[in-house]
């Protein structure tokens, strides 16, 4: 019995002496014989896995019955390369691909002429098809591998508010524009292998998963961006960019109860899917980084400001005398002519400027200066996107001057930008109360789960009544004012007001001959659903936004009514047919 | 050791062996299967980003159509009435 269990343990050990000298001599040939092939190809295999294996978040938008649409999100294709030292015949591997995908001869003989180098790229980005075509013919030589990219479906539809991925200085790649860059911990990914041990990977990745932050809120971001209203907008913008000539064009529609901005576009745009070949001066969003002097749409919000202090009511009248002069400067109407004693309608149907220096000056400097600092002026709006700038108006903070209070009351002299202007004038719109504007509805976590995010509650700073009152006269003025109200809906109800003013410049005072053309407007007015902010800065040959930006604006409201079937509320509803 | 011990240690070898070999299948077959679905993940997913990107241009060539230069007007009069709601279920004798 001894005998027969010392053979056995003799063999075993003889078995595992074989086993361990074959795996030396396999290690020998792997380490030293063709040590330097491996190192390659392992150096090759880490190159492209980390391109293989990319991932990242989506980017959605949402229409308006609430399926999603990709605004990014990654694209998957291959990657042909070659092995020089492998090609048996380049010219016929040359003729060959050039089948398949369009190749520079020269390029390929320069890549085919490094023998010494076993990998090569030719193409990346070829076509799911044309990839398996290739490999399908599985020539000696030439490497085809999986690939994946960001791509953006809609290209310069909204790209500075989506953004783009880019490497920096260090060869990270994140996000750096937009979106992308501003919720980068959501959507990034750290890099999983495609080709993975699954064992290995849940024991290696438990602890990833019960205690990382991080991987607990990657996710996919769900914007309230339509994507057929932003296409309408980015037409609308556009048109009015090349017919006047404009430096910048720009628009946001925002549900003004919310907060939630449906499209917002500005032009010039980018297609951030070749970026590299873009000017990077659009990149950045100028509807959070550049701030203008809005000019006249700010009149409502003087005008509210006055009837909600008490200061005035729609009844009240007041001497205009064309000019006002205050500490030494004059302030006038955009005629210069006087109106003798008229109303508070007046004031806002004939954007009169003496006018609401009337109301600025009723309300003195602290309750002017207070309203404006509820409605948000001059401090970020904490809408999710990046490099947000708040407006100024320390003309009213610091200055003690009559004039100053004058001149804000009117939209000049204190500077928004786009996005804290249609947050203030939001308040018209949504019961005197501003909201906060923003971009990405919901999260919908890797786990499956949708986090709903929270925007704040809606801050009040103007009573309801008094907000009805100005959203009356604003009515008023689409009915009978603008462009002598021919484009005025008889079934719907809309307040809107033109703003144009004069661009401030670098050596002080302003230009002569450079205006910024504004326009914002909401409806159905006394149940708004959606507020437009319009503007175009420096159109040519042209003086007033009444002329740039009115039917801009009533198209996109009539597309708006029609592709939202908003109902009318300026009409008699028939009885239904039985 | 005692004689039975051989035998007993024996088969917990061949077992252990047995689940070694197992659980290698086992790994083999659920890393193929994990990486055969990333892939046709990835797969549907360029697919679909295909079609919205398809979505998009004709959104766009749709947008641009000008309706009265299709020999579109607006209707001469238009008459509301108000929504009622209908239940997608009736009993037939209704």
């Amino acid at each position: 019995m001894r005998a027969a269990l010392r053979l056995r343990l003799r063999v075993i050990a003889a078995l595992i002496m074989v086993v361990a000298f074959l795996l030396i001599a396999r290690l020998y040939f792997v380490q030293i014989v063709d040590g330097e092939e491996y190192s390659l190809r392992a150096e090759r295999q880490y190159v492209s896995a980390s391109r293989t294996i990319y991932d990242r978040g989506s980017i959605y938008f949402t229409r308006k019955d609430g399926t999603q649409l990709s605004g990014a999100a990654l694209g998957t294709g291959f990657l042909v390369a070659i092995d020089p030292s492998k090609l048996k015949n380049a010219d016929q591997v040359y003729e060959t691909l050039t089948t398949h995908f369009e190749l520079e001869e020269e390029e390929f003989r320069t890549a085919a002429a490094k023998t010494n180098d076993p990998y090569e790229v030719l193409a990346r980005r070829v076509s799911e098809e044309t990839g398996r075509a290739i490999s399908d013919l599985d020539i000696p030589g030439v490497i085809i591998e999986r690939e994946r990219w960001r791509i953006y479906p809609a290209e310069d539809r909204a790209a500075q508010t989506v953004g783009f991925v880019a490497y920096d200085n260090d060869n990270d790649l994140a996000g750096r524009f937009g979106l992308e860059r501003y919720y980068d911990d959501v959507l990034s990914r750290s890099n999983t292998g495609l080709f993975g041990n699954f064992f290995a990977e849940l024991f290696a990745n438990l602890d990833d998963a019960v205690g990382n932050a991080n991987h607990a809120r990657s996710g996919n971001l769900v914007t309230a961006i339509e994507p057929v209203v932003l296409e309408k907008l980015d037409q609308v913008l556009s048109n009015v960019h090349a017919k006047y000539g404009s430096a910048e064009t720009g628009g946001i529609i925002m549900n003004p109860k919310t907060g939630e901005i449906i499209a917002l576009q500005t032009v010039p745009s980018f297609d951030p899917n070749v970026f590299a070949k873009e000017d990077s001066e659009y990149f950045g969003n100028p509807v959070v980084e550049r701030r203008y002097e809005f000019g006249s749409i700010v009149k409502p919000l003087t005008m509210a400001s006055g009837i909600d202090a008490g200061v005035i009511t729609a009844n009240t009248t007041y001497n205009d005398t064309g000019t006002i002069t205050l500490n030494s400067k004059t302030i006038s109407n955009f005629d210069g002519k006087a109106r003798g004693v008229v109303p508070m309608q007046e004031i806002l149907s004939q954007s009169l400027n003496t006018g609401v220096s009337f109301i600025a000056g009723k309300l003195g400097h602290e309750r002017f200066r207070d309203y404006f600092e509820k409605l948000g002026m001059g401090a970020e709006t904490g809408i999710d996107l990046p490099s947000e700038i708040p407006g100024t108006i320390d003309n009213i903070l610091k200055s003690p001057r009559d004039v100053e209070y004058a001149t804000a009351s009117f939209g000049q002299g204190i500077a928004q930008t786009p996005v804290e202007m249609i947050k203030a004038l939001g308040a018209l719109a949504n019961d005197g109360k501003v909201v906060t504007p923003h971009i990405v509805r919901s999260i919908r976590l890797e786990s499956g789960i949708t986090k709903d995010l929270s925007w704040g509650s809606p801050e009040e700073v103007y009573d309801a009544e008094s907000v009805e009152e100005v959203t009356r006269m604003l009515v008023n003025v689409v009915d009978h004012s603008l462009a002598g109200g021919t484009v005025a809906i008889p079934e719907m109800s809309v307040a809107a007001k033109t703003g144009t003013a004069q661009i401030s410049a670098p050596s002080g005072g302003y230009y002569d001959d450079r205006y910024f053309h504004s326009f914002f407007g909401y409806f159905p007015a006394y149940e708004p659903k959606f507020i437009i902010l319009l503007y175009t800065r420096e159109p040519r040959g042209v003086r007033y936004a009444s002329e740039t930006l009115t039917h801009p604006f009533m198209e996109l409201t009539n597309f708006l009514i029609s592709y939202y079937a908003i109902p009318p509320d300026r009409v008699e509803y028939a009885e239904p047919e039985e | 050791m005692s004689s039975r011990a051989i035998p007993v240690l024996g088969c917990s070898c061949l077992v252990a062996i047995a689940l070694y070999l197992l659980g290698v299948a086992a790994t083999v077959f659920f890393a193929t299967w994990q990486t055969g679905l990333a892939r046709s993940i990835q797969e549907m997913e360029g697919s679909v980003i295909s079609l919205e990107t398809e979505y998009y241009e004709s959104v766009e060539r749709y947008s641009s159509i000008d309706p009265v230069a299709r020999g579109f007007t607006s209707p001469r009069s238009v008459e509301y009435v108000s929504s009622t709601g209908v239940s997608s279920l009736s009993r037939a004798d209704q």
